[in-house]
Order: C-alpha cells, then structure tokens, then sequence
C-alpha cells in the first residue's frame, strides 16, 4: 500500500512540475503589456488592430518605402498615415474566439502571426457581447 | 454603464464580463474630443476607478473597457483589442 501511495504522491508531484513548466514558458513567451512592447526596444513596427481600425506604427529607426498589410490573406488599404479599416465583408467573416493570420509586408520581408479575434460585425452591430461588456 | 459622469469627481467603473479569457491586458478609458485618459489593467480586473480631472469637462465622453491580445513575429508585433466604448451624455 506504501508503494502505491508513495507513486501516487510521484505521479502529483511530476504532473504540478509540468503545470508549472507550462505556465511559466506560456507567460514568457510573448509580451504581456503594452510596455512590453513600446519600451522594449525589440520591435520595429505594431500592427495595431482595434475593433475596425487598424494602423501600422514604426518604433524602430526604419522607413519603409512599402507597406502591405493582410488580414486573413485580404490586404488592408492604408493611407499615408499608415491607417486603415477592416473591410465589412471581411469583418463579418471574423468570428470571435478562432484565430486569424495577420502579415505585414515591409520592403519585401513578411511577417505573420496568428491572432486571436474577439469580436465580429454582427455583435458590434447588435451592442451584443463582446462589444457590450456593461 | 453609467448615464452621467462628471470628471470632477473619482469614478469606479464596474464590470463583470472580460472580453476575451486569453487576452493579455484590459484597458480601462474615458475621453473627450479633445482628450483622454488610459489605464492599463491585468487581464482580470474588473473595475477601475478614474481619477477626478483626469479629463476636462465636455458635452459628452466615452467610455469603456477593451481587452487587447499580443502576437509577434521577429520585430513586428501584433495586437488585436475589441470593445466598444459607450457614449455619454450623447444627444444623438
């Protein structure tokens, strides 16, 4: 019965080990705020996508002569400003909770990253949740 | 969602929906056409109180909650933030 229980308190043991190891690799594998990300000095553009609005920020000392923005392989028209919207059709596509690819193209080099969507047209549309959290 | 708000005074916004249970940060904000203000929160908070005079006196602000999520690819990072501030004291 010793045995049992002494394998039983390894395996508890063993599996908290992992859940820690998980979290931990989880939460440092990114950044977690927005200082992160502006104070870093690790990064030359954000793509910045709020609800519909979507801008290209340059941090870093770089002037792109082209920039290419998709989001689910659709590009986003950009202005000088490097500002733009999502598309209607596009943000009705959108749904919350599934992932979506976004690339930026600067001077030729791509770069992408799946993203998590939260929200779609048809929510923001209705003031439904997750657009309404009141 | 409050239907008046005065910035001369603190205010305690409450909510009890998060947008989003893998978002990084929310951010809680009041603004006028001509200024605002941001707080940036842990992804579970919810409520924020805004400090008197942190905006100036206006015809109307918006306000709200917004939870943001982080990607990056080499030196580009992505972010992704929904929600939609409320319209106060708004004559639509």
């Amino acid at each position: 019965m010793k045995k049992y229980l002494y394998l039983f308190a390894v395996v508890v043991l063993g599996l908290a080990f992992l859940a820690s190891c998980s979290s931990s690799s989880s939460s440092s594998s990114g950044p977690s705020s927005f200082d992160d990300i502006y104070e870093s000095n690790k990064y030359d553009f954000v793509v910045d996508i709020d609800v519909t609005d979507v801008s290209v920020e340059i941090l870093g000392d770089v002037e792109p002569q082209s920039v290419t923005l998709k989001i689910k392989d659709t590009v986003i028209s950009l202005d000088s400003d490097l500002e733009g919207d999502i598309p209607m059709a596009l943000w009705m596509d959108l749904m919350p909770g599934k992932s979506y690819k976004v690339e930026l193209t600067v001077d030729g080099t791509t770069s992408s990253a799946n993203v998590l969507w939260y929200s779609n047209s048809k929510q923001c549309a209705n003031n439904l949740r997750p657009c309404r959290i009141f | 969602m409050p239907t008046t708000y005065d910035p001369a005074e603190s205010f305690k916004l409450e909510w009890s929906y998060i947008i989003g249970k893998a978002g990084k940060v929310q951010v809680a904000y009041v603004g006028t056409d001509d200024d605002d203000h941001y707080k940036e929160l842990n992804s579970s908070a919810k409520s924020y109180t805004f400090p008197a005079n942190c905006v100036p006196s206006a015809s109307y602000y918006y306000m709200g909650v917004s939870s943001t999520n982080f990607a990056t690819s080499g030196k580009v990072a992505f972010m992704v933030s929904s929600g939609v501030p409320q319209m106060i004291g708004f004559d639509f």
